[in-house]
């Protein structure tokens, strides 16, 4: 079996220039430095600004390969012949939300002129969940009449967690299908994109796994409906750059994506990892190892960024952010214990390397800041008059442009890739989906303020889950609570206190030792004292539906309208959308 | 009958028909072998090691 032959020189470009960005910065940064007097200070923050700015040029990279749109391919008609299970792991969920899911998808698919099974695989421990679970399964069986098609499995001992269950599935009933495919509780699929990749993996028997790009919906909070906003309008360029330059390595994101029964089965048996958690034990983050293993026995792995119909939902404020941020975190981090596996992909090790850098970049960024205020306290005072003899004072050379020329090329690798995406969406007429052009550029005017203050606070508790991880801490695997937003300021400063703690006190130290600096320093600095004021203010409803509109927003898609429709007839209520918390319990179950 | 028995009779049979819908809905039984992969570190030096230790191996006797 042959793969896909990659796309060498565009990959080589795309990780050519990130590297030539890092060190321009880092050049401009030590001739600015050396006005001064280089100290070893200033070396430490240019190797840091190194690999922080060539990150940057990265995602700038992917956006720019990713700008021009890809003709949308045609669904196929072509006949189902394979049988196929849809797969919906849960672990302690909201039942009658993710039950009601399964109904919607059961119910748009009943007349497909294909062989689809859904199977509930339960990890749940808690006693309300199992019971809610058990009450909420019979009255699905009961609705959609699913007995020989409708399957639910509990575990007691839930080893290995997600990738785990999916195991089970496939040592148990895995020969019964040829495809799989693999859902998250909160997951949706119109009918059609689930037909749409199984005539795709039937089209091409060379390919493993076919992943979606899911689009967030359902967010209600300030926070979480910039981040649907972003999603939305930047990913589907983002994901077509990475689509690009994949190959047949490319990514798997846990969920929403289609896999070849047998070629999963034959690859993907995952090995507990030497040593104890956080870097040993069960693969935490397995679903970009699944994909490198994929891909190491020669099948394809590919994203499809032009399918459409894929939703999920997000967090809903920036602490539920953070908590899922640190179990990735620690599950990329785990991943430089796999990232030299024997045959492996170039590419899959690089996309793992990748991984590794996403936590690590803010670390960099946080040590920059530290070395370049360290920098300033060591300086030897400026001596202007280096030859004794001399009548006139040396003045250092003013390199005030140059710290300007990189403040601006910084800025410039993190707006660019945005401005460029708003162009392309009022050029090929995307925007239109998002209401007017006016709003959408009001949208991520907002939206670059918002991730501008969020992004210090991010910072600091992703610096602070990289030690945790190098530590030795593990973080386990908290539930979701999805579907929870608001927070009060108690509970937002209770999350937060280490983040004013740090920005007060580098506001002293700033102050202190370089004041120079503390302009610079302040758009980092004033966030995190106000973290608390901004993880509570994000977390509330937001009061506009037009800033942050997306087109699944504007216009509820029909399978999720269908779930709405089920799920309120369910639970007797008429806004289904609020009901995704708790265990979805009724008092007599 | 009072209140207390036809409530009762309503859980009972609910959880009569939880256990048939359950029951009925275990997976099928067509299992799939799954072998454990091999996820050890390359050795940067392991091809090299290898090349040289064969033409000894084919020397001894």
């Amino acid at each position: 079996m042959t793969a896909t032959r990659p796309p060498v020189l565009l990959r080589t470009v795309a990780v050519l220039v990130p590297l030539v960005a890092g060190g321009g910065a880092a050049a401009l940064f030590i001739q600015y430095s050396s006005a001064a007097g280089l100290t070893a200070w200033a070396w430490v923050s240019a190797a840091l600004l190194t690999l922080s700015t060539a990150w940057l040029a990265w995602g700038a990279m992917l956006a720019l390969i990713g700008l021009w749109p890809t003709p949308r391919v045609p669904p196929s008609a072509a006949p189902v012949r394979g049988r196929t299970c849809v797969l919906v792991p849960v672990c302690n969920e909201d039942p009658a939300s993710t039950f009601a899911r399964v109904a919607a998808m059961m119910a748009a698919l009943r007349d497909a002129p294909a062989t689809i099974h859904f199977a509930i695989l339960s990890d749940s421990s808690r006693p309300e969940a199992v019971a809610g679970e058990a009450f909420w399964f019979t009255r699905l069986m009961a609705e959609t009449g699913g007995e020989g098609r409708l399957f639910y499995r509990r575990r007691d001992r839930n080893t290995g967690r997600k990738a785990g269950n999916i195991a089970d599935f496939f040592r148990r009933s895995g020969a019964a299908y040829d495809h799989a495919v693999i859902l998250d509780a909160d997951s949706l699929m119109e009918p059609g994109t689930i037909l749409e990749m199984i005539r795709r993996m039937e089209a091409e028997p060379r390919l493993g796994l076919l992943q979606t790009l899911p689009v967030i919906v359902r967010a209600g909070s300030v926070f979480g409906r910039a981040m649907q906003f972003a999603a939305a309008f930047y990913s589907p360029v983002f994901a077509r750059g990475l689509a690009r330059l994949q190959g047949g390595a490319g990514p798997f994101w846990g969920h929403n994506a289609i896999v070849r029964t047998r070629a999963w089965a034959e690859s993907c048996g995952l090995p507990e990892l030497p040593g104890k958690p956080p870097f040993g034990g069960h693969i935490l983050s397995h679903d970009i190892v699944e994909a490198a293993m994929l891909a190491r026995a020669g099948w394809d792995v590919r994203v499809d960024p032009d399918l459409g119909g894929s939703y999920e939902e997000g967090p809903e404020s920036l602490i539920e952010y953070a908590k899922r941020d640190r179990r990735w975190c620690q599950g990329n981090l785990q991943h430089s214990r796999v990232v030299t596996a024997a045959g492996l992909l170039g590419w899959s090790r690089l996309s793992m390397a990748l991984g590794i850098v996403s936590y690590i970049a803010p670390v960099f960024w946080a040590g920059f800041l530290v070395a370049a205020v360290a920098d300033r306290a060591t300086l030897p005072p400026p001596d202007y008059f280096p030859d004794p003899h001399q009548f006139f004072p040396v003045f250092p050379s003013d390199e005030t442009a140059k710290a300007i020329g990189l403040f601006l090329g910084i800025i410039g690798l993190l707006v660019m890739p945005k401005l460029l995406i708003l162009i392309e969406a009022w050029a090929t007429g995307r925007a239109r989906s998002y209401g007017s052009m006016a709003g959408v550029a009001l949208s991520g005017l907002f939206d670059l303020l918002l991730s501008s203050l969020i992004a210090p606070v991010m910072m600091a508790y992703q610096t602070r889950s990289v030690i945790q991880v190098l530590r030795g801490a593990d973080g386990g695997w908290p539930p979701n609570r999805r579907g929870e937003a608001r927070l009060t300021l108690g509970e937002a400063f209770e999350a937060s206190h280490f983040i004013v703690a740090l920005g007060l006190a580098g506001l002293f130290a700033a102050g202190h030792w370089g004041a120079g600096l503390l302009p610079w320093l302040l758009p980092v600095l004033l966030p995190m004292i106000l973290a608390p004021v901004l993880i509570a203010w994000t977390s509330r409803p937001a009061a506009s539906r037009a800033l942050f509109a997306t087109p699944e927003g504007r216009s509820l898609p029909p399978i999720l309208a269908a779930h709405d429709a089920i799920l309120a007839r369910w639970t007797g209520m008429s806004d289904a959308a609020g009901t995704t918390s708790g265990s979805g319990t009724p008092a007599h179950a | 009958m009072t209140p207390s028995d036809l409530s009762g009779t309503a859980a009972f049979e609910g959880a009569i028909a939880t256990a048939t819908a359950l029951a009925a809905a275990s997976l099928p039984d067509a299992p799939l072998a799954m072998p454990e992969q091999r996820l050890e570190p390359v050795h940067p030096f392991g091809a090299l090691r290898a090349l040289l230790a064969a033409p000894r191996r084919r020397a001894e006797p």
